[in-house]
């Protein structure tokens, strides 16, 4: 608070010298004071920036969670890649305690928040894995890693889904850091190719703006009001409470049951996936042994179809889960587990999490062990 | 909210944003590589049409309408053989064109709610208009110059080019400040030279106006915004957290946005009267106005209160143009009775003070210290809780906040979430009494350290200014 008062202060008592002021040595000096700034900055992680941020907290509270015990690195981690879906719908801990029932124990960490694309993801993954002590980085190379990423259509399809919506937040500020908004701009570039109509300039512009926005801080000491978290590790699943006030369970599901699937020519994965898989691949490789993906229960038809495409023809032959369709779907169609045709609530949270358990189970290779 | 609101998706007419700062960056070395103002003029115009189209490019016709009217009023209103009548057209076209945009909804609404209350079922409904961003600034404008043509105080300007310049100058074409034609056409007819100590004086007061609206005003928006939104939700104390944040957000955000139009103006070797001078200072409701919207004050002063009579009859007469002055000034500001409100007690309070000026009590207590104390305690007092249906949504919101002010004294001192009481109250502190006092009587002269303070500044200013979109409060007006 102090700061800004005190640079107000020093801006209106200071006031050109006797003689004229040259603009070329002012322009000079702005560029030399920002350039060292651009320096220190680039030293300083996100994470210190943005102590109270979203990705900070929900990081701190993973790293917690996966060095909680002494012998962590001789169990499986299970890492879940996801968006609001997972988020809501499944438990991490309530998984853990399902898959030790099931003789499968393992430590289940997940990377989900509401909203984010696949650079968010990654972004958090960045941040998670820099953030890990040294010794914990090797022991969780050397630990036995399951990643499983969630299928969903909209953000495989458009790398930059709700870019625009979340354009100037302090979520998209930090994760578009020049690199990360490179890697955007290139699992874009595959859409453009696809959709022609597609916004280039305007995302491109973006983009840059937020990645000058990421390397100038901008913001990062805006949190002068209280924070409401501030530096509170947050768990990654909030269950949600009833459900959404304009969501008819019996509509969605008699759209779901008389839904048509017509053929489309979309390639599935679709190539901007396939580009945030080469970037998440890039990053997670010296730590993952094993790569899957799910498709959580859904009443939305076009995307357990999508989800069906996608599970026949996954990239490079890894294992999908789900998507949920006829009797396996049975008995999660009541009207009090949906809060909407994607997300359970925090009643049917835990069916969705038992579902999910039984299925990374079957799926997992017989040897867990490092 | 009743009236229409302008479409603020645009990003580019908004000072603190990147859009603005390249768009600057292009014409400012442009504009000064010109050789002379026979370039430099059409640039400018050039540029004030695509600085407004770039928030909406349809607009840029009505801003042309609004200078060809002008233009060609002026012309008849010099030439012809019926100035006055002439003067009337024009002047009845402008206020027309800034009666369908901004207030056809406001008045169809209030009809309609007139017609339902007395049984009847009136079947029109509200007109998609969309508020075109700062009409109220340069239709006012342009009234100043026909009026001003006509007084004769002004000579009417015989380009095209700089009359658009003058009506559609981008530092100050959505949110002001109005300026006089007499303050600004002059300028245009004499050459504009490079003067470094102008051009450094434009950043340091962009640099100020920055810290005022980007880092004070953003950040009390959202804590403001959530209370305001539900008043009833939230505790005494919150609520008057509320009403001191929102005292203090729009005096930066507002006075931020001038001092920022000024500063650009000034990067072009233009010169913009100051709008804003410390009105958390004044004493007395007149004072008060006569230091906050200054350029608003004196064009309602110049072509509404005085046309109206002034104070050249009786007192009565005096007291009934204040208020209507002050309302129609209210009415301004938005379509919305809110706003009405606002300025007729402004108006009430200015008569009360006007009377109290005449009084024999008053002349005796001039220059009492703690009388000046208690006056001052009672003009902010007024100015702040006028600030209440200023912001609230609902004539129902502001009886809630009102009622859950006068609840202060008798709760628990509790408040309902958490609010920054500091952000609400150093800045405005440090504004109005250290830079606003004595302050004003600082000066620290050296270049060297006028350049780091001002790069220093601009990166303090980035790293603790709010993230996200946040459109200047008076763009709305």
């Amino acid at each position: 608070m102090i700061v800004p008062v005190l640079a107000l202060l020093a801006l209106t008592a200071i006031r050109p010298g006797t003689r004229p002021p040259r603009v070329g040595a002012a322009f000079a000096v702005v560029a030399a004071i920002f350039g060292g700034f651009l320096a220190l900055r680039s030293a300083i992680p996100d994470e210190r920036l943005w102590p109270d941020s979203e990705v900070a907290r929900r990081t701190a509270w993973l790293h917690k969670h996966l060095t909680k015990k002494k012998d962590w690195h001789t169990r499986p981690v299970v890492f879940l890649v996801g968006s609001s879906a997972t988020n809501y719908g499944i438990d991490p801990e309530l998984m853990e305690r399902q898959l030790e029932e099931k003789g499968r124990p393992a430590t289940v960490l997940s990377f989900c928040m509401p909203g984010d694309n696949h650079h968010e993801r990654i972004y958090m993954l960045e941040t998670f894995l820099r953030g890990l002590k040294p010794e914990d980085r090797t022991r969780l190379a050397r630990a036995r890693v399951y990643f499983f990423g969630e299928v969903f259509d909209s953000y495989d399809r458009n790398p930059l889904y709700r870019m625009e919506k979340d354009a100037a937040t302090e979520r998209a500020v930090l994760f578009l850091h020049p690199a990360n908004a490179l890697r955007a701009w290139n699992a874009y570039e595959k859409l453009l190719a696809q959709d022609p109509s597609a916004p280039r300039a305007r995302m491109a512009w973006l983009l840059a703006e937020h990645a000058l926005m990421n390397r100038f801080a901008v913001g990062a000491f805006s949190s002068m009001r209280p924070h409401p978290a501030r530096r509170k590790r947050t768990p990654p699943f909030f269950p949600l409470g009833g459900t959404k006030t304009t969501f008819q369970f019996d509509e969605a599901l008699e759209a779901f049951q008389t839904f048509a699937a017509t053929e489309t020519n979309d390639p599935v994965p679709p190539p901007p996936l396939q580009v945030c898989l080469e970037h998440l691949q890039a990053l997670i490789s010296p730590y993952v042994d094993h790569y899957g993906f799910y498709c959580l229960p859904t009443l939305e038809a076009s995307r357990a179809t999508y989800g069906g495409r996608f599970a026949q023809a996954a990239p490079g032959g890894a294992a999908v889960i789900g998507p949920v369709l006829g009797e396996h779907l049975q008995p999660l169609l009541k009207a009090e587990y949906w809060f909407d045709g994607v997300h359970p609530t925090g009643t049917g949270a835990p069916h969705f999490t038992t579902w999910l358990a039984g299925e990374i189970v079957s799926t997992l290779p017989s040897s867990s062990t490092p | 909210m009743v009236g229409p609101r302008p479409d603020l998706s645009a990003r580019a007419v908004i000072f603190t944003t990147l859009p603005f700062l390249v768009f600057l960056g292009l014409v400012l070395p442009l504009y000064w590589l010109l050789p002379s103002d026979r370039w430099r003029l059409p640039l400018l115009f050039v540029a004030n049409f695509v600085f407004y189209g770039w928030w909406d490019w349809r607009f840029t016709g009505l801003l042309l309408l609004v200078v060809a009217v002008c233009f060609f009023g002026a012309h008849g209103i010099a030439k012809g053989r019926n100035p006055k009548r002439i003067l009337y057209l024009c002047c009845g076209l402008q206020l027309a064109l800034l009666g369908y945009f901004k207030y056809a909804n406001f008045f169809m609404d209030s009809a309609r709610r007139a017609a339902a209350s007395l049984g009847l079922e009136p079947t029109w409904t509200a007109l998609h208009i969309i508020l075109p961003v700062g009409i109220s600034f340069y239709i006012f404008q342009a009234i100043s110059y026909l009026v001003s043509v006509y007084r004769g105080t002004v000579t009417r300007e015989g380009s095209f080019v700089k009359l658009g310049v003058y009506l559609g100058f981008f530092p100050h074409l959505v949110a002001g400040p109005i300026i006089h034609a007499g303050t600004f056409l002059p300028q245009l007819e004499t050459k504009r030279r490079f003067d470094s100590t102008v051009f450094m004086e434009g950043w340091r007061k962009f640099a100020i106006g920055f810290f005022y609206k980007s880092v004070f005003a953003d950040n009390l928006a959202g804590p403001v915004d959530a209370i305001f939104a539900n008043p009833s939700a939230h505790t005494p104390l919150s609520v008057f957290g509320g009403c001191l944040g929102f005292y203090g957000q729009i005096y930066f955000d507002f006075a931020g946005y001038s001092l920022m139009a000024i500063g650009v103006a000034n990067l072009f070797g233009y010169f913009l009267p100051d709008n804003f001078n410390h009105p958390y200072r004044a004493s007395s409701v007149v004072e008060f106005w006569r230091r906050w919207h200054i350029s608003l004050s004196t064009w309602l002063r110049d072509y509404l209160y005085i046309p109206l009579g002034g104070n050249r009859g009786p007192k009565w007469m005096t007291y009934r143009n204040l208020f209507i002055t002050m309302f129609l000034g209210g009415l301004w500001h938005g379509a919305n009775w809110n706003f009405v409100l606002w300025g007729s007690l402004h108006g009430l309070a200015l008569s009360v003070n006007h009377a109290w000026n005449g009084t024999a009590a008053a002349a005796r207590l001039a220059g009492h210290r703690g009388f000046l104390v208690v006056a001052f305690l009672a003009t902010q007092a007024v100015v702040f809780l006028c600030w209440i249906p200023f912001r609230s949504q609902s004539f129902a919101d502001t009886g809630i906040i009102l009622s859950k002010l006068a609840e202060l004294t008798s709760t628990v001192w509790q408040a309902s979430q958490p609010f920054p009481w500091l952000l609400a109250i150093i800045p405005l502190l440090a504004d109005t009494w250290v830079v606003g006092g004595a302050g004003q009587r600082w000066a620290v002269r050296s270049n060297a350290l006028l350049y780091t303070v001002l790069a220093a500044a601009f990166l303090i200013g980035l790293l603790f200014m709010h993230i996200g979109f946040a459109p200047f409060i008076y763009f709305q007006f």
